[in-house]
């Protein structure tokens, strides 16, 4: 426990105690103290350090109180209470869940608070007059702060998945009854006088039982046959629904005219191994959207203020030409505006990849989506929120979409047809020669032994295991056709800014001679007096706990430029190098530099430059054998650093949204199946684009653009054994191809020689079926468990 | 063994009876989110 903070579990660097506990920063403090003065120790006991570092960025909620956006998060209200529905990101475990349901006991006016996990919602039910506002100031203060962004929830999902729910037990169902009512056929009957007697109730009640599995549950695979038969393509649907059919109508043919009692058995339980096999493949992450739009990225209100100069909030959909709004600090600038007052620093990484802080000019043009830190500023409206310069970028264009059609299935698919049409021809021939009153048994008989069963599951069992396994990592997988897309991938193309860097992190470097004792003492004096970003980022990077202060005389800020005070009779002055020393010539700095003086004499300078993630260069190397390539919207002043860690690759800067993706069309033009990494929206078109486009995010923010793979910026080092993992899953789908058709041929050496008793279609059935779903879950786990 | 041919009906009777009772629940929303429940069971109450 050396070190490591009580709440949130980090590593301290000051070290704050409390209660014989030690914890990181204030913030984590206090939520301790809320937790313990209500009597709700409990949180701490059910995990070790379960909590979240309360954000102080942003929390100005006043806008929930606000009619027409207070109906966004009312779910249900009457003239006493309200239910409000709050999504929040960072609930993760069982004490988010304890601590969330036991609000009631922190503040009266809530009654009851009811959590769903997987969708990270939280409803609670409030006493009438108690504000939205100050619900969502409690749950920031405990480290949960609602998302407040403007989307809508999807319940096509859920629709899907309930009706896979359906299926599944229906078809459980009739698999289960069939096969009890068809048992007494297998064992020895024929002496059984009664059970002669009565064989037809048994049949037709199975027959009757089989419908609803049939043309209920099966019918997806008929809906897609017959779609793709009309584009004359051959899926795997195809051989399957001849499967189904044939062996569903040989079983009423053998029923009805009492020669035989049927396969229903063996076919509900291939239509229950197929839904079963649906089932594994849907893994779907609740909480995630892989298919975003712009919305998702804009606050819902935004303050505008009126002519009469009152502060209102408004939904950003009402904003007009002409409105003035004022944008705080951290809030993203959701339309493309004029700058009228303040000093706006604006942060465009997001949208450009630029990672140093952009000051504007009074009367200068900031496009929307870039974030504002610092003081607040005001803004005038030029255009509207659906024609800005961001809704264009990520409307612009309809990619290519990423349907893989001859996935490796379908590939098999159209040969193992054609080839059991072929067999089942041969069979026909040979039989009219031979025995012409056998030739539709026999075709029957091979066409139900082929019946792709163990061939259909194989790949969803597999893929979708995998999935899973890759989900638990904090890697998520938009679908199992994305795995496959990921084996064939030769090319990785990276972003920097957010990508390869850490976003929210900056490394300060001192260029110039080393500071003593004394003049870290003048410059923080001096910082802890100013507002700007850039000073409080260099005064948490010099502060040191016990820190000495000078008191400082004329403190002077000028916006856009620097600080100046007076400490023991010296001017201490902080800023850039045109307010240092204006008899320098102006010129643009690529990098962002912030330059000391302490009375005459220049110190040097305070360099800020992104942290590259730990462990990325190991992963470069681990991917020597790919073609990496480098795509940042950055300037190149970190050009040669990256050359140090990746040499002989090819770098390119200035790049800009269009030419990221039309460097990733000239590489597939060539031929090259390509995966893009990237975080922001200066990537989204990239990331469409490519076979494989993978989001980058952080917690911290929450923001990430459409994509097929989800992952933590953390986990970006897990890129290698992504790769190796879903090309070593490919081979398990070979190999479990390879098993199905061993199967198939031992069932159609019986099948061709006449007729084929439905005992060992029974007996096959499922032992191919098990055994191919035993092998690829096994294999998928050896494998993980190896290459870890 | 004629009883056999009351046991059955009623035995898939019984069986149709849980299956409509669990697509009831689906339909209700009861198997929408099985994590949280999942976690609660293992929650004292105080």
């Amino acid at each position: 426990m050396n070190n490591i903070c009580f709440h949130c579990g980090k590593y301290c660097n000051l070290i704050l105690s409390f209660d014989n506990k030690i914890f990181c920063c204030n913030c984590c403090k206090n939520v301790y103290i809320i937790i313990n003065t209500y009597g709700l120790k409990k949180f701490y006991e059910l995990n070790n350090n379960p909590g979240i570092i309360p954000t102080s960025k942003n929390n100005y909620f006043d806008f929930l109180d606000k009619n027409d956006i207070k109906e966004k998060f009312i779910s249900f209200d009457n003239e006493n209470i309200s239910i409000i529905k709050f999504i929040i990101p960072s609930i993760h475990c069982s004490s988010c869940i304890w601590l969330l349901e036991n609000l009631q006991k922190i503040n009266s006016n809530i009654i009851e608070s009811i959590i769903n996990f997987s969708q990270k919602e939280i409803f609670i039910y409030i006493k009438k007059p108690y504000k939205l506002s100050n619900l969502a100031k409690l749950l920031t203060k405990l480290g949960y702060k609602p998302l407040f962004n403007n989307f809508q929830l999807k319940n096509k999902d859920l629709f899907i998945y309930r009706k896979l729910l359906y299926k599944l037990a229906i078809a459980f169902f009739c698999f289960g009854n069939i096969m009890l009512l068809t048992f007494p056929e297998y064992v020895n009957h024929k002496d059984d006088f009664w059970f002669l007697k009565h064989k037809y109730i048994f049949q037709y009640i199975t027959l009757i039982l089989s419908l609803p599995s049939i043309f209920f549950s099966a019918t997806d695979y008929f809906k897609s046959a017959f779609l793709s038969l009309k584009k004359s393509i051959i899926n795997i649907n195809v051989p399957i629904s001849l499967g189904i059919l044939i062996l569903f109508l040989r079983s009423c043919y053998e029923i009805i005219y009492n020669i035989g009692s049927g396969y229903l058995d063996s076919l509900t339980g291939f239509i229950f191994f197929l839904i079963l096999s649906k089932f594994f493949q849907h893994k779907t992450y609740k909480a995630i959207y892989f298919d975003r739009d712009y919305k998702y990225y804009y606050p819902i209100s935004v303050t505008k203020i009126n002519s009469n100069g009152i502060e209102e909030n408004i939904l950003i959909s009402k904003l007009k030409i002409g409105d003035k709004i004022i944008i705080r600090n951290e809030e993203i600038i959701p339309v493309d505006t004029i700058l009228i007052d303040g000093l706006a620093m604006i942060d465009n990484s997001f949208i450009t990849g630029e990672s140093r802080l952009i000051s504007k000019e009074i009367g200068n043009k900031i496009y929307a989506g870039g974030k504002q830190k610092g003081e607040s500023i005001i803004l005038k409206v030029i255009k509207e929120v659906n024609q800005s310069y961001l809704n264009c970028l990520w409307t612009k264009k309809s990619y290519t979409k990423k349907v893989l059609m001859y996935n490796i299935i379908n590939i098999w698919a159209r040969y193992f047809t054609l080839i059991i049409i072929f067999i089942s021809l041969i069979t026909g021939i040979y039989w009219y020669i031979l025995d012409p009153s056998k030739i539709y048994q026999t075709i029957c008989s091979v066409l139900i032994v082929a019946c792709p069963c163990a061939l259909a599951i194989s790949y969803p069992f597999t893929l979708g295991n995998i999935m899973r396994i890759l989900g638990k990592q904090g890697i998520f997988v938009k679908d199992i056709y994305t795995i496959e897309r990921i084996s064939n991938i030769t090319t990785l193309v990276f972003d920097k800014t957010g990508t390869i860097t850490e976003t929210d992190k900056t490394k300060i470097f001192f260029i110039g001679k080393k500071l003593n004792n004394d003049e870290i003492i003048y410059i923080i004096s001096l910082l802890k007096n100013s507002k700007h970003p850039l000073s409080k980022m260099l005064y948490e990077h010099l502060y040191t706990p016990g820190q000495k202060f000078f008191s400082i005389k004329f403190f002077e800020e000028i916006p856009g430029k620097g600080l100046k005070a007076v400490i023991n009779g010296i001017i201490i002055k902080i800023g850039s190098i045109n307010y240092i020393n204006p008899s320098k010539i102006k010129k643009i700095e690529k990098q962002t530099k912030v330059f000391v003086s302490i009375g005459s004499k220049i110190l040097g300078y305070f360099l800020f430059r992104n942290k590259y993630r730990e462990g990325i260069q190991k992963m470069f190397n681990q991917l020597i054998n790919y073609d990496i390539h480098i795509l940042s919207g950055d300037n190149n002043s970190e050009q040669s650093y990256i050359n140090y860690f990746l040499p002989k690759n090819k770098i390119y800067f200035f790049q800009s949204p269009e030419s990221k993706l039309n460097y990733i069309i000239n590489l597939q033009k060539k031929g090259k199946k390509v995966m893009m990494l990237g975080d922001g929206i200066n990537d989204i078109g990239a990331l469409k684009q490519s076979e494989v486009g993978i989001a980058i995010f952080e917690n911290s923010n929450n923001f990430y653009p459409s994509c097929d793979v989800l992952i933590e910026g953390k986990n970006i080092t897990k890129i290698p054994y992504i790769l190796k993992f879903s090309k070593l899953g490919i081979r398990i789908v070979l190999l479990s191809f390879i098993i199905s058709i061993i199967y198939n041929i031992i069932g159609l050496s019986f099948a061709i020689n006449g007729y084929i008793k439905p005992i060992i279609i029974a007996i096959l059935m499922p032992i191919s079926s098990l055994s191919v779903i035993i092998f690829t879950i096994l294999s998928t786990w050896i494998v993980n468990k190896k290459i870890k | 063994m004629d009883v056999l041919l009351l046991m059955i009906p009623s035995s898939i009777f019984l069986g149709v009876l849980f299956l409509i009772m669990f697509i009831n629940s689906v339909y209700t929303g009861q198997f929408d989110d099985i994590d949280s429940q999942a976690i609660r069971i293992l929650l004292d109450d105080k």
